[in-house]
């Protein structure tokens, strides 16, 4: 018998050296001008008219361009630059939008880029009605006015409309015409295949696994500079894999690094951190329509007795910072306040004020549980509303089961409390306020907060032209919702990547945390 | 003609179950309060824009409507569209099922050879450092969360060692080879493309490990006890008395006579592969149902949970129906 283990062993040892017969790969070794991103989900769809979700824009950004776009670290309309649009022209009535277009782009099918392109790119978004067309509805009409102008018209004023094309990518007409079957305006084509003018081609897409990219050899902006020749974004799920590979140097940069991991790695010379102010808010978002929550100076109290410290130091790791109010500082229209302060004191005086000195009431706060900083951040909530007699019930649910329990149609079986983080869809303030405070919206985190007041000036701040006075208009709804307190404003996230040392140089596209314009790469030795 | 009428009955319990199957994962999905075509059209959409996709997901239908309509549909071999992707389900299947098919077979092959031999070797030599060790292994297989082992193999080979990559079915920069079977292994071996074949082969070895170190203790377990008490049998004395080798009373009478619970517990454990390949898939990034499965839960995708579903359960009932067929094969007493 022991002939029979001896020969076991031997297999095993067989079965283990066998694929290095051919082989002499070392696992973990960079690779010249590759760049290899390991990203938590894939793109469902390759379509820009349909992807709108963070796989979507991550694979978007190298494959395709929109008219115009907030330069790196910029928010404010006047530093919006042209990217297939080289200027353009917004006449007094805010209705009619004429962009003239870069000559000589080239798109990847070999077409080149004119106002037809535009045109069908605008118009196929409005009309598949899916992704980010939200932004589009109040375009009328789309017109090829010459080969290299466009013009855009509105049925009515959205001032920011010109932010808001930073999310509609323009797509070759040729491409379109070519490959449309029973008039789906080649949606099933675009599913796998893409024809834009971005710096990087679609080589392959290998479901499930990754995707390719190459540089694009005729892109505008040409290609001096170290920048990656070939891209390839593959799918890892897991953080703690993540963190091995961008350790190992396997691969260049991951989306999904964990806090405790971000901070683990700062001893690991073989990577290195990139942090800059984010856009994205991370709210405690109240239900203002349910008692006690109904009566503003609860929810103060709530604002008071929220442990901001012990959030940020002990779960965070300080890797966000204090909101100081509804907007990020980084928005122009930021009303700068003082951050919110822990005072149990001024809480009980609070609810003593509402008739409710010794609490004495329960609320419930649902959570996407996936999210260990939710999680640990009402735990230590629900111990300090414990000291002022409040009962804090936490549900955490996934994903699915939240935003149904939270839009239940019986406002008595809604949750009180909700966390919410928003990344602003574009460089507009708008783009946060509005999905979220505006009474009849119906984006998931708006928790039935209704003042006219603040609904009116949305609405005028979507029709004011000018900016000076749009950015009055924000900022008094900014102070009218610190009145209001319909949401907490608990932190905001800083965008911390973390890339292999090899990376000398990427920015992260200016208004989403966690895309990175792979343009801007470059790449050492 | 028995056999026959044995094997009819035995595809129409089958057909039985899968209706089951359908109907009872149906019916679960359907009770989750969610809303799945406002997941599917995005956090941003307007009402507007959630009524298009609940009209695209053919949710604005009355439940037994859906109901009737989606077995309508599967009768044709359609399992509907993926609603995120917008693509048919059953092409999603195709792309994924493989890599899920070659790991579940690698590891099954690796299960039989060292679970049996490993099994029969810790009966031969019981209380031996051999048997030990064996009983030793499959506790410690057991007791350890396949999750956590994924990440100490990653830790140990990939990222101290160097020795095993981590991630993916190929090297990123190497393509896949033409797609026959969709198995990597024997697509790139029919190709002769002896250099990815070396490659697919490193990169299944750490979740196909992975996933035999929580499965093996079973069969182990199992050949070893069957054996012992084959062991004690008298004819097992009686052919050593008739002075056959020791091998030929192991293997051929004693293994043999030992093979319906081992045999029983391969086909069980060959359907548990199926779905607990899911986390696996993940901790690898395996492309497998894995992942695909737990993302279309997430986000309620009706079709591809019901295809996933579909697939683990017919590859679970078919691969026992296999097992039974093959069970007079090893016992003559057996006729059906």
């Amino acid at each position: 018998m022991r002939s029979v283990c001896v020969r076991l062993v031997a297999l095993c040892v067989i079965l283990a050296l066998a694929p290095w017969a051919g082989s002499v790969t070392v696992f973990g070794a960079p690779k010249g001008d590759l760049f290899t991103a390991a990203q938590r989900n894939q793109p469902t769809t390759l379509d820009p008219a349909i992807g709108s979700d963070a796989p979507s824009t991550k694979y978007l950004i190298a494959a395709y361009e929109p008219l115009v776009r907030n330069r790196f670290g910029t928010l404010d309309e006047r530093h919006l630059e042209g990217v297939l649009a080289t200027s353009w022209d917004i006449s007094s009535d805010g209705l009619r939008y004429t962009f003239h277009l870069r000559p000589g782009v080239k798109f990847h099918d070999g077409s080149q880029l004119d106002a037809e392109s535009v045109k069908v790119s605008i118009e196929r978004m409005k009309t598949i009605n899916l992704g980010n067309a939200y932004v589009l509805s109040a375009v009328q009409e789309v017109n090829a006015v010459s080969p290299l102008t466009v013009q855009i018209t509105l049925s009515e004023p959205y001032a920011p409309f010109i932010q808001a094309l930073t999310l509609v990518y323009i797509v070759s007409s040729t491409a379109v015409k070519e490959h449309q079957v029973n008039g789906d305006l080649a949606q099933g084509w675009f599913r796998d295949h893409e024809a834009g003018s971005g710096p990087y081609r679609l080589d392959s897409w290998q479901l499930g696994q990754q995707m390719q990219l190459s540089a694009f050899p005729d892109y505008w902006r040409g290609w001096s500079g170290n920048h990656a020749k070939t891209l390839i974004l593959r799918l890892v799920a897991e953080p703690a894999t993540q963190r091995l590979l961008v350790q190992s140097g396997e691969v260049d940069w991951a989306d999904s690094i964990t806090t405790d991991d971000i901070i683990a790695l700062r001893q690991d010379k073989a990577v290195r951190e990139q942090r800059s102010p984010g856009l994205a808010v991370f709210y405690l978002m109240m239900n203002t329509k349910k008692p006690p929550l109904t009566d503003v100076r609860v929810r103060q109290a709530l604002v008071a007795a929220f442990p901001y410290d012990q959030m940020l130091k002990g779960v965070l790791h300080g890797l966000m910072s204090p909101a100081n109010g509804y907007l990020a500082p980084g928005f122009p229209e930021h009303d700068h306040g003082a951050p919110a302060q822990f005072d149990l004191a001024r809480a009980r005086q609070l609810l003593g004020d509402a008739g409710y000195s010794k609490g004495g009431f329960t609320l419930t706060l649902v959570y996407f549980n996936p999210l260990d900083y939710e999680s640990l951040g009402s735990q230590l909530f629900a111990d300090q509303l414990q000291n002022l007699g409040i009962t804090l019930k936490l549900q955490g649910l996934p994903w699915a089961s939240l935003l149904q329990r939270k839009s239940d149609p019986d406002i008595a079986q809604e949750p009180d409390l909700v966390f919410y983080n928003v990344t602003p869809g574009f460089g507009s303030p708008d783009s946060i306020l509005y999905p979220t405070f505006y009474s009849k919206s119906t984006h998931w985190g708006h928790f039935n907060y209704a003042n006219p007041k603040v609904d009116a000036m949305l609405d005028q701040a979507r029709r004011t032209l000018n900016a000076s006075q749009r950015t009055a208009l924000y900022v008094q709804i900014q102070r009218q919702l610190r009145a209001d307190t319909p949401g907490i404003p608990l932190m905001l996230w800083d965008i911390v990547n973390v890339y292999s040392a090899r990376v000398t140089h990427a920015d992260v596209a200016s208004t989403s945390a966690f895309v990175i314009d792979y343009y801007t790469i470059q790449l050492g030795q | 003609m028995r056999f026959l009428a044995y094997l009819a009955m035995r595809i129409g319990w089958l057909i039985a179950v899968m209706l089951g199957v359908v109907t009872l994962t149906f019916l679960i999905t359907n009770v989750v309060p969610a809303d799945p075509a406002r997941l599917a059209a995005g956090l941003e959409a307007q009402q507007a824009q959630v009524d298009t996709m609940r009209h695209l997901m053919g949710l604005d239908q009355p439940l037994p409507v859906q109901y009737w309509n989606y077995l309508v549909r599967l009768l044709h071999g359609d399992l509907g569209l993926d609603a995120r992707s917008q693509r048919p389900v059953v092409t999603q299947l195709a792309e994924y099922f493989p890599a899920t098919f070659e790991l579940v077979i690698v590891t099954m092959t690796l299960y039989i050879l060292l679970g049996v031999i490993g099994g029969v070797a810790a009966a031969v030599e019981r209380g031996s450092w051999v048997d030990k060790g064996a009983q030793l292994l499959s506790l410690g297989g057991l007791a350890m969360p396949p999750f956590w082992v994924a990440i100490v193999f990653q830790v140990v080979f990939f990222a101290q060692l160097h020795w095993l990559p981590a991630t993916g079915r190929l090297s990123a920069v190497l393509a896949p080879p033409p797609h026959i079977t969709g198995l990597y292994l024997v697509d790139s071996l029919v190709a002769g493309q002896w250099g990815t074949w070396c490659d697919a082969a490193v990169h299944i070895m750490l979740p196909a490990v992975t996933l035999l170190v929580g499965s093996v203790a079973n069969v182990l377990r199992i050949t070893r006890r069957a054996m012992l008490q084959v062991f004690a049998q008298p004819y097992v004395a009686t052919a050593r008395a008739k002075g056959l080798s020791e091998r030929i009373v192991i293997w051929r009478h004693c293994l043999r006579n030992s093979a319906i619970p081992i045999l029983t517990m391969i086909g069980l454990q060959a359907g548990y592969l199926f779905s607990g390949a899911i986390i696996i898939e993940i901790v690898f990034s395996w492309p497998g149902l894995g992942k695909y499965a737990v993302d279309s839960i997430a986000n309620l995708d009706f079709p591809p949970i019901m295809g996933v579903t579909l697939i683990v359960a017919a590859a679970f009932v078919l691969i026992n129906l296999l097992i039974d067929l093959a069970y007079p094969l090893v016992d003559p007493r057996i006729v059906y």
